[in-house]
């Protein structure tokens, strides 16, 4: 077929397949995602953000190296660094020195150092798991309330306004005050952990849900849902295979921004002391202790704030940065 | 071609230079815009040169991509403080665009030179009346006039522009009117100044044809009436044919060919510009003609490009299938009296009131045929096309394929069913999910239906890619990669792997260039002969629906009000509506479209007679 006016260049010259699969000569398109990836890495900011990410992540996981090369275990007493007077460090700057990085506590004398690369697996674990339960239950519902609309969205829906309704945080309190010390098989902390990622996802998922209904009204009307159904798909086919692949996006912003909320609402929840039990290091928990040593021990506050304030800034660059390179409107 | 291009210019520079000695009011000189982007820049605009002298007419072509539209925004200076980066001359009424202070710029956008943007939907405020937004564009540029001068002078201007009880209509929110309606108000708001200049940027793509030929006609006046100049921008040729003197076409940012409006039309020098003339479809044209040359020009294509292949039997086939319902045959569909309510919220509290999108439309369609259904937005059309593809239930009357009674079928029992009635969606931008290869788009038909090997998904798909026109290897690549015309190719194989018997295209060409839609026009043509297929073909075109169908069925308010053999719908058209549309459908002759401005004139005047008659 002539095709003079047919402007082939339009799509990308057809590189021909190097690889050679057996399963014919094609070439792989880039993905909206690849595309995503490529703008994502020239926002500077956005990629510090993720550097710092990742960077907090490998502390956590490693947690136990990195203080066995650089520390202290973290609760391990060290009353020798401490003036029994002023029941502060004996040395100046908090104890700062090439033994304790960042010095040690009031009273205890734990290094502080430890303590923060061990509290970054808790913020770190709680932030992600809490994330991931809201999503889940976010999305799904989302997504059915999206698609199906009719008096089913109209119970969702209402079902969110009430769970946004709900006092949090004095539940949490009310909630963690009469946990037992073991249940569902779990005990100490294990199931604190299990019932803070409890409440810190399970009543945070309409703020995603509804952001997904949105998307999927919107993603509904478009026509290849239409063209979906007339080749006769199931409703379960669409949203799995034309749908969700659409929102990935949205979810992975959200996820993103949600997690230092999270890590935030968790130190919340161990300032006020119904978080995970001491002595388990937790930035909250250490943020709490440190309010009465404020003056005399500078370092004890700053350093879990500091913590906290770098983490939670980080993912929300990255979140931001995520956003702008998913979203094809803001193109420059 | 360059060459060609600027002899052509010095020709008419030379002849214009006789007569008219004024100094053009808009002069672009070796205009140039790149673009950064994330693969480097792209040059858009690479050295345009052109004049508009007072009160003349300029038409601006090309396909989308051709630079067209960022020169008419380079015009108004909007590319200051983006990322493009303009060379070059521009002077609109004395104002050098590059030099000027951004207030003096300012002043000169709306006061010189006055711009109509392409959709009329998004360009009004929808918080504020028409009333405050004339107004407020009066007063920017006249900061002294009162707001009761200021008044007048929109109630004139919307009188001018033909909105009906202007004193009335000018406390009316934007929602309040039609897409016509505004596209007037938004000439209203460009005449509030008395620009020198009206730049029109494909100001009635996003209309019906009746309301084009209406704008177009009021273009055409009030460029006479106000002595102004007019720059009108389009991808169409027809479009700017009836309404400027010169005509630049364009194509990847350069100038491939300018001149006097009959000269280019009747006997373009650049091949191009004859590729993009014989694109136009015409109302002129019938299908057997066009069928014929379609097949004449397969044949050639076959016997230049293998020999070896023996000689195809498609030829064998028979023209047109001559009109239906002579033979006893069984219909392949039959629609009786089917209609579709919709209940509409209106009032504060909602209280919904039935509104009939169709409404008792009855018809047979016989296997091996297309009907054409033609009707404007509104008309029901595209409703009726998701009825019979059962997109949509209907809400009373009988739809029967292939002797199967289809109306109230559940979902389950209709899955078999969909492999013989398939659509062909409006819109390919938004009818290929984004985040789908086009090959798994494809095949996802096969694994609905139950193919679960997914070497001979892969395969069939491959085959189909290549017959409709895209290589085997594009099986990976996301729908982005591809233009217009190349997603609808990827549409249409996605509608035919399985094999369909009827197909339903809904407007399947209406988003496309001109020069594509005849590409994508002739595909459809040849697919029928290979595979046999019945059409239902859906458009708002005219011209279009004439090339491609046997019969010819006009939709009105829900309603068909002719139906009847294509020619004859054509060249004896019964029903008013259909003799308003066949009048408003844009030519490409310039002294035809100017006969067919006179008409309507007419027409209108005639009407406007009568319905004034009738409430007296």
């Amino acid at each position: 077929m002539t095709a003079p006016l047919d402007v082939s260049g339009a799509a990308e010259p057809a590189r021909p397949d190097k690889g050679a699969s057996p399963g014919g000569a094609t070439d792989r398109g880039r993905s909206l995602g690849q595309i995503a990836w490529t703008r994502l890495r020239q926002d500077k900011v956005a990629m510090i953000g993720f550097g710092f990410v990742v960077f907090m992540a490998l502390v956590a996981v490693c947690a136990p190296l990195i203080v066995r090369l650089l520390g202290h275990p973290p609760n391990e007493w060290h009353q020798e660094m401490i003036d029994p007077v002023l029941s502060t460090a004996n040395a100046p700057w908090g104890g700062m020195s090439g033994e304790f990085l960042l010095g040690v506590e009031p009273v205890t004398g734990r290094d502080i150092f430890s303590r923060i690369v061990y509290g970054a697996r808790i913020s770190m674990l709680i932030g992600f798991l809490a994330t991931m339960v809201s999503v889940v239950i976010g999305t799904v519902m989302g997504v059915i309330a999206g698609y199906f609309g009719g008096w089913v969205d109209a119970f969702i829906s209402r079902l969110m306004d009430i769970f946004l309704a709900f006092p949090l945080l004095l539940f949490a309190m009310a909630l963690v005050g009469v946990i037992p010390d073991a249940a569902f098989g779990l005990q100490g902390n294990g199931l604190r952990i299990a019932i803070l990622v409890f409440i810190i996802g399970f009543f945070n998922w309409p703020y995603i849900g509804r952001i997904i209904r949105g998307q999927t009204l919107s993603l509904r009307e478009r026509e290849f849902v239409e063209a979906a159904r007339s080749l006769g798909a199931s409703n379960f086919y669409i949203l799995r295979k034309e749908l969700l692949p659409n929102l990935v996006a949205p979810i992975l912003v959200y996820s993103t921004l949600l997690i230092p909320t999270n890590i935030l609402f968790e130190a919340a929840l161990s300032f006020l002391g119904v978080g995970v039990e001491a002595p388990t290091a937790t930035w909250g928990g250490m943020l709490s202790e440190a309010v009465d040593y404020y003056n005399a021990a500078p370092n004890f506050m700053l350093a879990p704030g500091l913590a906290i304030f770098l983490t939670v800034l980080a993912f929300n660059l990255f979140g931001d940065g995520l956003r702008d390179a998913l979203d094809p409107r803001t193109q420059s | 071609m360059t060459d060609i291009a600027h002899e052509a210019d010095h020709g008419i520079r030379d002849k214009k230079g006789g007569t008219t000695m004024t100094d053009p009011v808009v002069s672009v000189s070796d205009l140039r815009i790149t673009f950064p982007t994330l693969e480097g820049r792209i040059t858009a605009v690479d050295g345009v040169c052109f004049d508009v002298e007072p009160g003349g007419a300029l038409g601006i072509v090309g396909e989308s991509g051709s630079g067209k539209s960022v020169t008419s925004l380079a015009l108004m200076g909007l590319h200051r403080g983006t990322k493009a980066e303009v060379t070059g001359k521009i002077t609109v009424a004395g104002t050098d665009i590059a030099a000027a202070s951004d207030r003096r710029i300012r002043a000169m956008r709306g006061n010189d030179i006055a711009m109509v943007f392409q959709d009329p939907m998004s360009s009004l405020h929808p918080q504020y009346t028409i009333g405050n937004q004339l107004i407020e564009a009066y007063r920017i540029h006249r900061p002294k006039a009162s707001v009761a001068e200021a008044r007048k002078r929109a109630v004139e201007s919307l009188d001018r522009v033909g909105i009906p009880q202007p004193a009335r209509r000018i406390n009316s929110y934007p929602h309040e009117f039609s897409g016509g309606m505004r596209q007037r108000v938004l000439i209203a708001m460009g005449l509030m100044c008395d620009p020198t200049v009206l730049l029109a940027d494909e100001p009635t793509t996003a209309l019906d044809v009746t309301v084009q030929a209406q704008i177009l006609d009021l273009l055409d006046d009030l460029r006479r009436d106000l002595g102004m100049s007019l720059i009108l921008v389009s991808h169409d040729l027809a479009v700017v044919a009836g309404s400027v003197d010169e005509v630049l076409v364009m194509r990847k940012g350069e100038i491939v060919e300018r001149g006097d409006v009959r000269r280019v039309l009747s006997t373009p020098e650049h091949p191009y510009t004859q590729a993009l003339l014989d694109a136009v479809p015409r109302v002129d044209v019938s299908r057997a003609q066009r069928r014929a040359q379609v097949r004449a020009d397969r044949a050639q294509e076959r016997h230049q490009g293998a020999s070896s292949a023996a000689a195809q039997p498609t030829a064998a086939r028979p023209v047109a299938p001559g009109p239906p319902g002579s033979a006893e045959e069984e219909p392949l569909l039959k629609v009786e009296n089917a209609r579709m309510r919709f209940k509409v919220r209106g009032g504060l509290f909602g209280r919904a009131t039935d509104f009939y999108a169709v409404d008792d439309v009855s018809f047979d369609l016989y296997k091996g045929e297309t009907l054409g259904i033609v009707g404007e937005s509104g008309s029901g059309k595209s409703t009726l096309s998701r009825m019979v593809t059962r997109l949509l239930r209907p809400t009373e009357g009988r739809i029967t394929f292939e002797g199967h009674d289809i109306t109230r079928l559940p979902e389950r029992r209709l899955r078999p069913l969909r492999r013989d009635i398939q659509m062909i969606f409006q819109n390919p931008y938004s009818s290929l999910n984004p985040r789908v290869t086009i090959g798994d788009s494809i095949g996802a038909a096969l694994r609905v239906q139950g193919e679960t090997d997914t070497k001979k998904i892969r395969m069939r798909v491959q085959e189909l890619l290549e017959r409709v026109g895209l290589e085997s290897a594009h099986y990976n690549r996301f729908p982005h990669a591809f233009s217009g015309g190349q997603r609808q190719r990827i549409a249409i194989a996605r509608a035919l792997i399985l094999r369909p018997k009827l197909v339903i295209c809904d407007e399947p060409v209406s988003a496309l260039d001109v020069s594509t839609q005849d590409q994508v026009l002739r595909l459809l043509d040849e697919l029928q002969d290979d595979f046999d297929l019945t059409y239902i073909f859906v458009a708002h075109d005219l011209a279009v629906v004439r090339q491609v169908s046997d019969r010819v069925a006009v939709m009105s308010k829900g309603r068909i009000v002719e139906m009847s053999h294509g020619d004859e719908v054509y060249e004896n058209p019964q029903h008013d509506y259909t003799r308003q549309l066949l009048a408003a459908a844009p030519v490409l002759d310039p002294e035809e479209a100017r006969a067919h401005r006179a008409d309507r004139a007419r027409l209108r005047g005639s009407t406007d007679a009568h319905e004034a008659a009738g409430s007296a």
